[in-house]
C-alpha cells in the first residue's frame, strides 16, 4: 500500500499546481496612469477631447476653455471648470450641481454642427434636477436596451457657455474607445463667436 | 444498477436503465462523452462557452445528476456539470436512467441520472493505448494499464487530448467554441482478502484549458481563458456481511478548482479575473437486505459543499446535507415462474442546512405479463436547490453597469414525474420495441427578475427568484431490427411538449421532434465494423431581446421575439478495421452535413478523426 500512499500524496499535491492565468497570461493594454482628458486641436480652432470617465466614483474635471483635466483638488480651488463627468453623466458648473457655477448649457436640436460659427443668444440653462446634457431632448445619448450599448444622440449640438464666459459647440461622438471600453467619452469642441447679445 | 442502486440485471431493473458497454463506446469510436452520448435517443446537449450540458426528457443539464461510480462530482459551470471534463478511457460502462429517481439519490435527479462506472482489471495483465488525430488539429492520446496482484488489482491510466478553437462566423474574430487542452489521470487500487469482500480506492485528476476570444456588443475584444482541475479520491467497499446481506460504505471527496480571465485587448478596462474553488465531501453507507421476496434497501448520506470564489459575498460559502433513503423491492414470484409484478416504493428525505427539508416519494412498478413483455410505470418527486451563484452572486458588469445578486432566501424547486414504458421482445430474433411517455411537472423554479427595464442612469439589479412553473411531457419509442448476423437498424423517436407556464409559450431551445437512427455492421472473417448514426431534430424555439449582457430569460422586461433555428441532422461514421486481436485501426466521420450555427447550435463542425488502438 506504500505505493498507493505516495500516488495519493503525489496526487494531492497536484491539486491547484496549476499556474494562475494572470501569471502564465499576463493582461495586455496599458494601465491608464496620465491625464484623463487629452485634447488633440486640430484645423479651424477645431477640438477633439478623449476623456477616461471609466471611474464609478470619482469625477473627471473638464476645462474647456484651457483644453485640459482639472485635477480635483484644482478644479474646487479654482472654480475654473465647465464640465464633471463620471460614466454617461454630464454635468456643468452652475446650478444645482455647483450654485457657485456659471456656466450655461443650450441644447439646440437637429443643426448643422459645422456650420454653427455664432452662439445663440437665448436657450441656455443651468443644471437643475436633471444635469443639462443628460435631461433635455432626451439627453446626449440613446440607450439600446437589446444591446446595453450608449449610442450618442447626433442630432442634439450643446453650447456652453464656460466659466471664462466663452462660447464652445460641443457634441459627444462616442461613448466608447477603440479598444471597445466604455465610458471613455470623444467629445467634439471648438470656440464660437460669442451672440450680438449675451444670454 | 444506477436505478436501483444495487447490482440487477438489466432485465430486472424496475426503472428502465439504458446501458453504453465499454465494447459500444469502442465501436462508436466516441473521442468522449459528448459525443458519445450526442446521438443516444432521447438526449440532447447543450452547448455553451463553458460547459456541455445533457438535457434529458426536455429537461435543463442541471435537472440532471451526473455520477461517477454512483457518487457525485464536484464543481460546475454554471448551475450544470460540464460532461466534457469526464474521460472516457477509464469507463467501463455508462448508464442512463431517464426520469425521476431523486428517491434514491436526492438533489438534481430530475430529468434523470446518468452514472459513469469506471472499469476494473479483467486480466493478470492488460493494457490499451489509443491514439487518435483529426481536424481542427485534434489529438488525442490515452492508455490504461491494470494489473491482478493477488488480493489486489491495480490499474492506471492517462491521457492528453488537444483540440482548435472552430467558429461558425468568421465575419469577426470571436469564437463559436473554444480551443481545449486536456490531462487527465487515475489509479484505482481494488483489494478482495475473500470472495464476500472487496475494498477500493482511487484518486483522479483532470486538468482542462479552454481558450476563446469574444466580441462585445461595443466590439470590445476578449481573450477569454477558463481553467479547470478537478481532484478526486474515492475510497470504499462492499461486503456481503451476512446471509442475503450486503453492506455498502462509500466516501468521497472532491476538489473542483476554476479559473476565468477575460483579458480585453489593447485595454486593462474590461478586464477581469475570477476563481472559485469547490470542496465536496461526500459519504454514504448502505445495506441491502433479502427478506423472502423483498429486497430491502436502506441508507445514509452526508454530504458537504463548500464554495469560495471572488464572485459570492461573502466570498466563502458552506452547506450540509444529511440523507436517509429506504426502497422496498417485493415481487409476487420468483424469476421465470410465471407473470411478474414487481413493487418498489422508496422514499429519500434530505435536510440541509440551506433550505429545510426535502421528502422525495417514488412508487416504481413492473409487471413482466410474458417472457416477451414489460411494462413499467413510476411516479416520484424531486428538487434541485439553489446554486451557489443563485444564493449569494454578487457580479457587476464593468461595461455598463448592470448587477446580478445572488438571493439568500431561495428555497429548492420542486418536481413532479410520471413514467410509463413497455418493452416487447419481437417473436423474431433479435427485434425489440420499446416505447415510454413521461410527464414532469416543475414549480418553484428559480428564474431572473429584473428591478426595472436597464437603463445606465439606474444600473438594473438582476435577481433571482422562486417564481417560475414549467412542464415538459412526451413519448419515446425505439426498437431493434437485427437484419442479419452482426447487423443492426437501432431507430428511436422522440416528441417532446415543453411548456413554460409563467410565461404562456414552449421552453426555448428544446425540438418538438428527435428522430435517430443506428446501422451497425460487423462482418467477422474481414475484420471491419461500420457504425452510422444520424439524428434529426426539429426546429427549436429562442428568445430574443429580453435580458442581454449575458442574462437572458429575464421575467419583468416586457415582450421578446421568438426566433426559430432551423432543424438539422447530425450524421456521423464509424469504421473500425480488426487487423489483429491486439490492433485496431479506425475512422470517425463526425457531423458530416455540418450542422451547426454561430448563435443556437455552437457544435463542432464537419471533422474526420483517426487513430489506432493496441490492446493487451
Amino acid at each position: 500500500m506504500n505505493s498507493f500512499r505516495v500516488t495519493l500524496l503525489l496526487s494531492l499535491g497536484a491539486v491547484g499546481c496549476a499556474p494562475d492565468l494572470r501569471t502564465e497570461f499576463p493582461f495586455d493594454g496599458e494601465t491608464k496612469d496620465g491625464p484623463l482628458i487629452v485634447v488633440t486641436v486640430g484645423d479651424n480652432n477645431s477640438r477633439v477631447g478623449s476623456v477616461d470617465a471609466t471611474s464609478k466614483s470619482a469625477w473627471v474635471y473638464f476645462d474647456l476653455d484651457h483644453d485640459k483635466e482639472l485635477k480635483v483638488e484644482e478644479a474646487l480651488a479654482t472654480n475654473a471648470w465647465d464640465l464633471q463627468l463620471q460614466r454617461f453623466t454630464i454635468k456643468s458648473n452652475g446650478g444645482s450641481g455647483n450654485p457657485s457655477g456659471v456656466v450655461k448649457v443650450a441644447v439646440l436640436k437637429d443643426i448643422n454642427f459645422d456650420s454653427l460659427g455664432t452662439a445663440p443668444s437665448s436657450g441656455y440653462v443651468q443644471d437643475g434636477d436633471t444635469p443639462a446634457f443628460n435631461g433635455p431632448e432626451g439627453g446626449w445619448y440613446i440607450y439600446d436596451i437589446t444591446k446595453h450599448g450608449v449610442n450618442p444622440n447626433t442630432a442634439l449640438t450643446y453650447v456652453v457657455e464656460s466659466s471664462e464666459q466663452k462660447f464652445y459647440k460641443l457634441r459627444i461622438t462616442n461613448y466608447y474607445d477603440a479598444a471597445g471600453t466604455a465610458a471613455t467619452l470623444t467629445i467634439d469642441y471648438a470656440p464660437i463667436t460669442a451672440p450680438a447679445v449675451l444670454p | 444498477m444506477t436505478s436501483s442502486r444495487t447490482p440487477r440485471l438489466l432485465e430486472d431493473a424496475v426503472v428502465a436503465t439504458e446501458v453504453i458497454t465499454r465494447a459500444q463506446i469502442e465501436q462508436l469510436g466516441a473521442r468522449d462523452l459528448p459525443q458519445l452520448l450526442q446521438q443516444q435517443p432521447g438526449v440532447e446537449l447543450v452547448y455553451t462557452n463553458r460547459s456541455t450540458g445533457v438535457r434529458l426528457q426536455g429537461l435543463d443539464p442541471e435537472y440532471t445528476l451526473i455520477l461517477v461510480d454512483g457518487q457525485r462530482v464536484s464543481g460546475r459551470a454554471g448551475a450544470s456539470t460540464d460532461i466534457s471534463r469526464f474521460s472516457l478511457r477509464e469507463l467501463e460502462r455508462v448508464e442512463i436512467v431517464k426520469g425521476p429517481a431523486a428517491a434514491l439519490y436526492g438533489a438534481d435527479a430530475i430529468g434523470g441520472v446518468i452514472n459513469l462506472i469506471t472499469r476494473h482489471p479483467q486480466k493478470e495483465l492488460e493494457g490499451t493505448i489509443r491514439g487518435t488525430i483529426g481536424t481542427l488539429l485534434e489529438g488525442d492520446v490515452r492508455a490504461n494499464v491494470g494489473a491482478k496482484l493477488g488480493k489486489f488489482d491495480v490499474r492506471a491510466g492517462g491521457g492528453y487530448r488537444t483540440r482548435e478553437s472552430y467558429d461558425w462566423d468568421p465575419t469577426d474574430v470571436a469564437t463559436s467554441l473554444p480551443a481545449q487542452k486536456r490531462f487527465d489521470g487515475d489509479v484505482e487500487v481494488g483489494f478482495q482478502p475473500t470472495e464476500a469482500v472487496r475494498l477500493n480506492a482511487r484518486v483522479g485528476y483532470v486538468r482542462q484549458d479552454f481558450v476563446g476570444v469574444d466580441v462585445n456588443d461595443t466590439h470590445a475584444v476578449f481573450d477569454r481563458r477558463q481553467r479547470t482541475e478537478q481532484f478526486d479520491a474515492w475510497l470504499g467497499g462492499t461486503a456481503k456481511a451476512w446471509e442475503g446481506g450486503t453492506l455498502t460504505a462509500r466516501t468521497h471527496f472532491g476538489l473542483f478548482r476554476d479559473q476565468f480571465q477575460l483579458d480585453q485587448r489593447g485595454s486593462r478596462a474590461l478586464d477581469d479575473y475570477s476563481q472559485g474553488n469547490t470542496r465536496l465531501w461526500e459519504g454514504y453507507t448502505q445495506v441491502d437486505q433479502q427478506v423472502g421476496r423483498h429486497l430491502l434497501t436502506g441508507g445514509l448520506e452526508v454530504i458537504s459543499e463548500t464554495l469560495d470564489s471572488t464572485r459570492l459575498s461573502p466570498t466563502v460559502e458552506s452547506r450540509f446535507r444529511l440523507a436517509g433513503f429506504v426502497q422496498d423491492e417485493w415481487s409476487n414470484v420468483d424469476k421465470g415462474e410465471g407473470p411478474r409484478i414487481t413493487i418498489a416504493p422508496g422514499l429519500r428525505l434530505d435536510g440541509d442546512s440551506q433550505f429545510g427539508f426535502a421528502p422525495t416519494p417514488r412508487l416504481a412498478i413492473k409487471i413482466d405479463p410474458s417472457p416477451v413483455l414489460t411494462l413499467r410505470t413510476s411516479w416520484g418527486l424531486g428538487f434541485r436547490p439553489p446554486t451557489f451563484s443563485e444564493l449569494f452572486l454578487q457580479f457587476s458588469n464593468p461595461a455598463i453597469g448592470y448587477v446580478v445578486q445572488g438571493n439568500p432566501n431561495l428555497t429548492a424547486e420542486r418536481s413532479a414525474s410520471a413514467t410509463l414504458g413497455l418493452d416487447y421482445r419481437l417473436p423474431i430474433d433479435g427485434w425489440t420495441l420499446s416505447a415510454s411517455a413521461w410527464h414532469t411537472n416543475l414549480t418553484n423554479l428559480i428564474n431572473v427578475t429584473a428591478n426595472a427595464p436597464p437603463n445606465p442612469d439606474n444600473p438594473t439589479v438582476f435577481r433571482y427568484e422562486n417564481i417560475a412553473n414549467a412542464y415538459t411531457q412526451g413519448v419515446e419509442v425505439s426498437g431493434r431490427i437485427k437484419v442479419s448476423k452482426g447487423a443492426w437498424i437501432d431507430v428511436g423517436y422522440m416528441g417532446l411538449d415543453a411548456w413554460d407556464v409563467t410565461r404562456n409559450r414552449p421552453l426555448e431551445g428544446r425540438s418538438n421532434h428527435r428522430v435517430s437512427l443506428q446501422l451497425t455492421g460487423k462482418y467477422k472473417p474481414t475484420g471491419l465494423e461500420m457504425v452510422v448514426r444520424g439524428t434529426y431534430a426539429s426546429a427549436r424555439p429562442y428568445y430574443l431581446g429580453q435580458g442581454g449582457g449575458g442574462v437572458t430569460n429575464v421575467l419583468g422586461f416586457g415582450d421578446s421575439t421568438v426566433v426559430y433555428a432551423p432543424g438539422y441532422f447530425d450524421l456521423e461514421v464509424q469504421v473500425t478495421y480488426t487487423f489483429r486481436s491486439w490492433l485496431k485501426v479506425f475512422v470517425n466521420g463526425y457531423n458530416l452535413l455540418n450542422a451547426g450555427d454561430q448563435s443556437f447550435n455552437p457544435r463542432p463542425p464537419r471533422g474526420v478523426l483517426g487513430g489506432l488502438q493496441l490492446e493487451y
